[in-house]
């Protein structure tokens, strides 16, 4: 099945709107943050993907958000009506890999990678995440990846539970590299 | 790219994955992976493009699960082969070779488009660009790379392009200088003649390199960034430098990485 199929599929599984992240997603298919409503005139109608791109890349302060996962998304847009492939795309740019990862998660194509596995293969600069003890490993999820992005850690924490698995929720099958990045300055110190 | 050729046939159904360094600090750093991947989604030559990067997401481990073509052409956006190309790229992505078989799809391992000889194109249009009306004849073109010491083939590189475009006759002549290896940038009154010269990044992205080390390094009074700033700046001793943007923003790029996927084909034809 494709992605776009599947998605469409597992919407029609539950009724709207449906959140994925911080993004809510109504039936037309019509996306907004989800602490805004779609037929608020003030929200903006975001067109073209630059500009959507740069919606998601940048906090309302200005700054740059290299983790998608993390909370702060921009309120006081609204993108639609969208095609399923439009909103898959979209998706994609807030979130990327989250519902190709969902997908393969749910049709159990997907095996987390634990963080040792991870560690070991690293070289150059983070060769050293290697040392990080393992009694430091879980205040950094929960610092990190807990508190500090919307992902699951698949690769740490329990899987998410099959009540939870109405919802689109946001999958993590390995560290990322912004978790190496701050693992590599706690193994450091 | 030639129309109906065996590129053209190959990449029906396939699709292109755009493998970028990316940044947790500069956001410039990605910017030239998703406009070369808009430019040609656009073209439609590719059943999809897909950006993935090693600090930003999707992470190189984590595209795959995107993709759902069964050919996928794989083309490290970098304008040299190093590290990244060499050793994070293989193994992240699992490949045993230039293909590798991945589930139920084939990756094509390309070369990187700064290694192609059209990105001597790039560099020769972002120069021009500098230039506007100038006559190029007159001027030479010194092309700015990073270089380092622990890998000859970022140098080497930006020679082999420096080479083709002293061929051309375009310019006077042209140089090559570098941030972290000799011929260093701050000398660059001794690496050519001209007296005005246009000064063309080889860098993917623009960023601090581009913007503020090379611009201090040459002693310029204004960097790019800067409001003030206009072709050409005026030295002491009454040269003129223009500076260019990065070579690898120049829009030519996405043709250059179609060149390397055709490439590829070339040298390893779909069965
Ligand atoms: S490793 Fe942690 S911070 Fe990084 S994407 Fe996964 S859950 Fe988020």
């Amino acid at each position: 099945m494709k992605l776009t199929q599947w998605l469409e599929a597992r919407l029609a599984r539950t009724s709207p709107p449906w959140t994925v992240g911080e993004v809510r997603i109504y039936p037309g298919y019509l996306l907004t943050h989800w602490e805004d409503a779609p037929e608020d005139s003030r929200l903006r109608q975001l067109s073209g993907w630059e500009a959507f791109l740069d919606l998601v890349r940048f906090d309302a302060a200005g700054r740059f958000r290299p983790l998608r996962g993390a909370p702060g998304l921009r309120k006081g847009w609204r993108r639609g009506p969208l095609s399923i492939a439009d909103l898959f795309t979209d998706l994609r740019v807030l979130y990327p890999g989250a519902m190709a990862i969902l997908a393969a998660w749910e049709t159990e194509r997907l095996g987390p990678t634990p963080f040792s596995m991870t560690a070991r293969r690293q070289t150059g600069i983070y060769e050293v995440t290697r040392q990080l003890p393992d009694e430091d490993l879980p205040a950094l999820v929960e610092q990190i990846c807990v508190r500090g992005c919307l992902r699951h850690p698949l690769w740490h924490l329990p899987a998410p539970q099959p009540d939870k698995q109405e919802g689109l929720t946001l999958l993590c099958p390995e560290a990322c590299h912004y978790f190496l990045h701050r693992a590599r300055a706690r193994a450091a110190a | 790219m030639k129309a109906g050729g065996a590129f053209m046939r190959s990449s029906v159904g396939s699709a292109l994955v755009l493998a970028g360094h990316g940044s947790m600090f500069s956001a410039e750093s990605a910017l030239p992976i998703y406009q070369h991947a808009a430019a040609l989604r656009k073209i439609g030559v590719f059943e999809a493009v897909y950006e993935c990067f090693w600090k930003e997401e999707p992470s190189y481990r984590n595209v795959l699960y995107e993709v759902e073509e069964e050919s996928v052409y794989l083309v490290p956006d970098f304008l040299s082969h190093g590290y990244f190309t060499r050793e994070i790229l293989p193994r992240e992505f699992g490949l045993v070779g230039p293909i590798t078989r991945w589930n139920s799809c084939e990756i094509r391992y390309c070369e990187p488009p700064g290694r192609h000889p059209r990105m001597a194109e790039a560099i020769l249009e972002q120069a021009l660009r500098a230039l506007g009306e100038r006559n190029c004849r007159d001027v030479a073109l010194l092309l700015v790379a990073h270089g380092t010491d622990r890998n000859k083939n970022s140098a080497q590189t930006a020679w082999e392009q420096a080479e083709r475009i002293r061929r051309s006759g375009r310019f006077a002549e042209c140089g090559v200088a570098f941030l972290e290896q000799d011929p260093c940038i701050s000398g660059w009154r001794d690496l050519v003649d001209s007296r005005d010269l246009v000064v063309v990044p080889f860098f993917l992205s623009e960023g601090k390199h581009s913007y503020t080390d090379i611009p201090r390094m040459m002693g310029l009074v204004r960097h790019p960034r800067d409001p003030e700033f206009r072709n050409p700046q005026a030295t002491e001793g009454g040269r003129g430098i223009y500076y260019a943007g990065s070579a690898g923003m120049a829009p030519i790029v996405d043709q250059v990485i179609l060149a390397q996927v055709e490439a590829f084909d070339e040298a390893y034809p779909m069965a």
